[in-house]
């Protein structure tokens, strides 16, 4: 299988607390490897390191074959990495559509004279990146919806539209932080079944998430971190049994049902 | 920064074939208009006034172009100074042509821009207003105490003019009209296309824009160094009308001007800044004479507007065609 | 060059221009502490207290420290009615409290050059004595307007730490929500914070006003300074308020004594906008990511 991202000893502190303190793993094309730990346990700056939102202190990251260490996100973007986010993920305002549309931006930016002036390969790369709007608004069930406000949207809708806004870049690999963070069991599964027809695609999917039902029954290989370590790692249902992950879980407030 | 409900949506300017037609003509009739006004109104003064207007648009235009990008600065007069002196000493210093000298002009505010931009445009919002607003009070202090060459308070005079006996009301009013129209077709055009689309998307949700493969800080600081360009332009132009410039014309009050202009007309729709600088210099023009009391109702005019309609006259007449609909 | 007298020169200087600076950027940190308020209007409320004392001692020629309690005072509590009118629209709203301060600016130093007029005027000094300190002669009324604002920030200090209400605005000044979570009206803070902030800045106008000139726009450069001193010490921090005042009153002082106006204005201004640019949350402000 080939290797799409390997990172290697990533670390951070904030203040003297080490956020996340020498992580390494690889992630595998076409598999979708999740990333769980209690709240608190490093994940989403784990994903902010990876991705380029804050640049690392130590470690590497090698994204095909090509060492991307806090490089900024849209270059990261570029080369067919994309990250989604937990908060303020879509475009409130606008609607549906125009939030696709602006994750369509490599498809659809010709060049900024070509724009201004609305030449032929502006108007082909504007068709180009319409069609794969239309395309995924069907594909993630967004076609009923597509001219609402995305900020009126049922919650769950708006993680699915936060996703195809990704899905609209184009990526190689997809990280998705946090995606059925407070949504109800229904919206989990909505969400669930989106993803598993994004890695039908073809798109490699890293998920991060705490609640250990939805992970569990999604991923293919689990990491687990705590305190900004690695504690384990390994397939679902081997992690999940494993009494120092349970500790980790239950060290915390945050404990979800269904654990084992 | 403005809190307009959600539905419905706010419909997003697409380069589609029958808006763009839609603003072309717009543009074109008020072009004709402007053009064949001072055969209708053959006044020096509404002239004079017409002229002002007009290059105060460039400014107000060119400032909202930053606005759109998310950041509100209040150093845009200083940098038409910086324009205004830089065409002003190449042309009386060097002995260049005018028309080269406002190129020099607009390119001088813009390499500025290209300095300061990077560092500057990296910080959010408030502090971003800050800076801004002290980097305009050190150039205007750079103005003021390099006297070997600004000239000091008493600034720079026998400006020549734009070209050889192009001195009446009725020439100033005919540059200043194609100059708007030109700066106005670019910004307008500029808004409608991807570039604009961009801008919004990172006004909008910066880290979402960003993962989405947009270049935000070359974006901003390129749109940075455009907008000082432009009112960098202005500052030339100025200079060959006035035959003259010295520190106090690109102050603090001329910078707040400019984002006034902005606020009061709509912050976020390229009308608004064109009705804005309508308003700004028309009504003390016309108001003459009651300087402290038209001064005192402007001041009490952006308290009730600030408090009650924060996306300015535009966010008003939107409010009300609504209304008128329903 | 750096003989006693001069070194002395520089330091009352320093003192008294801190005074002047701590005590406006008290008010303008204030404000943007509690009610998130960018008070563009700073300045003219300086310059309002400034008239005060000129009608107080200048014309009614009552004592000095009464004229000047009495100008603080008056102008604090003739400021309720703007709060009430305007400022409480704009609270918690930054960007617009930006620009309609800004109006509420310009309508307040166009009435004054109305009722008053636009010419400068000035303020008699307090004392005409000199103190002889040692071997160097001090202006007694220097002394004097150090003294005084020493006073009102002990007793601005006293009242923070040592009261109930005091508290109650220190609380509200680091996290308003929790304060009204802990039970505090936010109502009566706000107008107490208010208050406070505009007596600090009438007294502040007025010894400026004395220093220099009085003119419906002299609160201009009192504006800028509130600016610099709260970016320096850090918006919205009290001790930032008074460490950034001292440190900009001392720097100004040196420098323009040694240097030249113009250099010092240009090496305060560079020192602030570095650190904005690299630690924008001033010296003791906190960093909101």
């Amino acid at each position: 299988m080939n290797k799409l991202l390997n990172v290697d000893g990533i670390g951070i502190s904030f203040g003297g607390l080490k956020a996340v303190d020498g992580v390494t793993f690889e992630v595998y094309e076409g598999e979708i490897l999740g990333v769980i730990g209690p709240n608190g346990a490093g994940k989403t700056t784990l994903v902010n390191l990876i991705s380029g939102v804050i640049k690392p202190s130590r470690g590497t990251v090698v994204f095909r074959d090509e060492t991307v260490t806090g490089m900024a996100p849209s270059r990261l973007t570029e080369r067919g990495l994309v990250r989604t986010f937990q908060s303020t993920a879509v475009y409130a305002q606008r609607s549906v559509r125009e939030n696709i549309v602006r994750g369509s931006y490599l498809t659809r930016y010709p060049g900024f004279l070509s724009t201004l002036f609305d030449t032929p390969l502006a108007r082909r790369k504007r068709a180009e990146s319409d069609a794969q709007v239309d395309g995924l608004l069907q594909r993630m069930g967004l076609s009923a919806v597509a001219d609402d406000a995305a900020g009126s949207l049922p919650y769950g809708l708006q993680k699915i539209l936060g996703i195809a806004i990704a899905l609209a870049a184009r990526p190689t690999l997809l990280m998705l932080d946090e995606p059925v963070a407070g949504l109800s069991a229904e919206e989990t599964d909505q969400v669930r079944d989106a993803i598993l027809r994004v890695r039908e695609s073809g798109v490699t999917v890293m998920v991060i998430d705490h609640n250990m039902r939805f992970i569990a029954g999604l991923c293919d290989r689990l990491l687990v971190v705590a305190a900004g370590q690695e504690l384990t790692r390994g397939k679902p249902d081997e992690v999940l049994r494993d009494q120092r992950v349970v500790e980790a879980y239950l060290g915390t407030r945050n404990v979800t049902a269904g654990i084992a | 920064m403005s809190n307009t409900s959600l539905n419905p949506p706010v419909a997003r300017q697409t380069a589609a074939a029958p808006r763009g037609m839609k603003v072309l003509a717009i543009g074109v009739l008020v072009t004709v208009i402007l053009a064949v006004l001072p055969h209708v109104a053959d006044n020096a003064f509404i002239l004079a006034i017409g002229a002002l207007i007009l290059l105060n648009m460039i400014g107000a235009l060119s400032l909202h172009l930053i606005i759109r990008t998310g950041h509100i600065s209040f150093s845009h007069a200083g940098f038409m100074g910086v324009g205004a002196y830089a065409c002003a000493l190449s042309v009386l210093k060097l002995g260049v042509s005018p028309f080269v000298g406002l190129a020099i002009g607009a390119a001088a505010s813009g390499l500025l821009a290209l300095v300061v931009g990077p560092i500057v445009l990296r910080l959010t919002g408030k502090y971003f207003v800050l800076v801004t607003f002290l980097l305009g009070e050190i150039i205007r202090l750079v103005l003021v105490e390099w006297e070997s060459v600004t000239g000091g308070s008493n600034g720079l005079s026998s400006i020549p003019d734009l070209h050889a006996g192009w001195n009446s009301p009725l020439a100033q009013y005919y540059i200043a009209l194609v100059a708007a129209v030109l700066v106005a077709a670019l910004c307008i055009r500029l808004l409608m296309s991807e570039t604009g689309r961009a801008m919004d998307a990172v006004r909008e949700a910066q880290r979402v824009t960003e993962c989405a493969g947009v270049p935000v800080i070359r974006l901003k600081v390129g749109i940075f160094v455009l907008g000082c360009a432009l009112v960098g332009l202005q500052g030339g132009l100025l200079a060959f009308f006035m035959h003259y410039i010295d520190p106090t014309t690109f102050g603090m009050t001329d910078s707040l001007n400019l984002v006034v202009m902005n606020v009061l007309g709509g912050m976020y729709n390229v009308v608004g800044p064109i009705v804005g600088a309508v308003f700004l210099v028309a009504l003390p023009e016309l108001l003459r004479g009651y300087v402290e009391i038209q001064r005192i109702l402007f001041g009490v005019a952006l308290i009730v507007v600030m408090a009650s309609f924060s996306s300015g006259l535009v966010g008003l007449a939107t409010m009300l065609r609504r209304k008128v609909h329903q | 060059m750096f003989s006693a007298p001069v070194l002395t020169q520089v330091l009352i200087n320093g003192l008294s221009l801190s005074a002047i600076y701590v005590l406006i950027a008290l008010g303008f940190t204030l404000l943007f502490g509690i009610m998130k308020v960018v008070n563009f209007a700073h300045g003219s409320l300086a310059m309002l207290g400034g008239y005060a004392l000129h009608y107080y001692f200048g014309e009614f020629k009552l004592p000095y420290v009464v004229a000047i309690l009495l100008a603080g005072l008056t102008v604090a509590s003739a400021s309720m009615v703007l709060e009430w009118l305007v400022f409480r629209r704009f609270y918690q709203k930054m960007f617009q409290s930006m620009i309609g301060l800004l109006g509420l600016d310009i309508a307040i130093v166009y009435t004054c050059v109305l009722v008053f007029d636009v010419y400068e005027r000035s303020i008699p000094a307090a004392l005409d004595s000199m103190v002889a300190i040692g071997s160097v002669s001090i202006p007694a009324d220097k002394l004097m307007i150090i003294g005084i604002a020493v006073v009102v920030l002990l007793a601005f200090w006293g009242f923070m730490s040592l009261t109930r209400y005091g508290l109650a605005v220190r609380a509200a000044s680091e996290d308003i929500e929790i304060a009204e979570a802990q039970g505090v009206n936010t109502r009566r803070i706000y107008q107490l914070a208010f208050f406070l902030a505009i007596f600090m800045t009438a007294i502040a106008g007025a010894i400026y006003a004395q220093t220099y000139a009085l003119s419906p726009f002299m609160g201009e450069r009192p504006l800028m300074v509130a600016f610099i001193v709260v970016i320096l010490g850090g918006m919205g921090s009290i001790p930032g308020a008074a460490l950034g005042g001292v440190l900009f009153g001392f720097g100004e002082s040196f420098l323009s004594t040694f240097y030249g106006s113009a250099a010092s204005t240009f090496v305060s201004f560079g020192v602030v906008i570095a650190l904005l640019v690299v630690r924008p949350w001033g010296l003791l402000g906190k960093p909101e990511r």
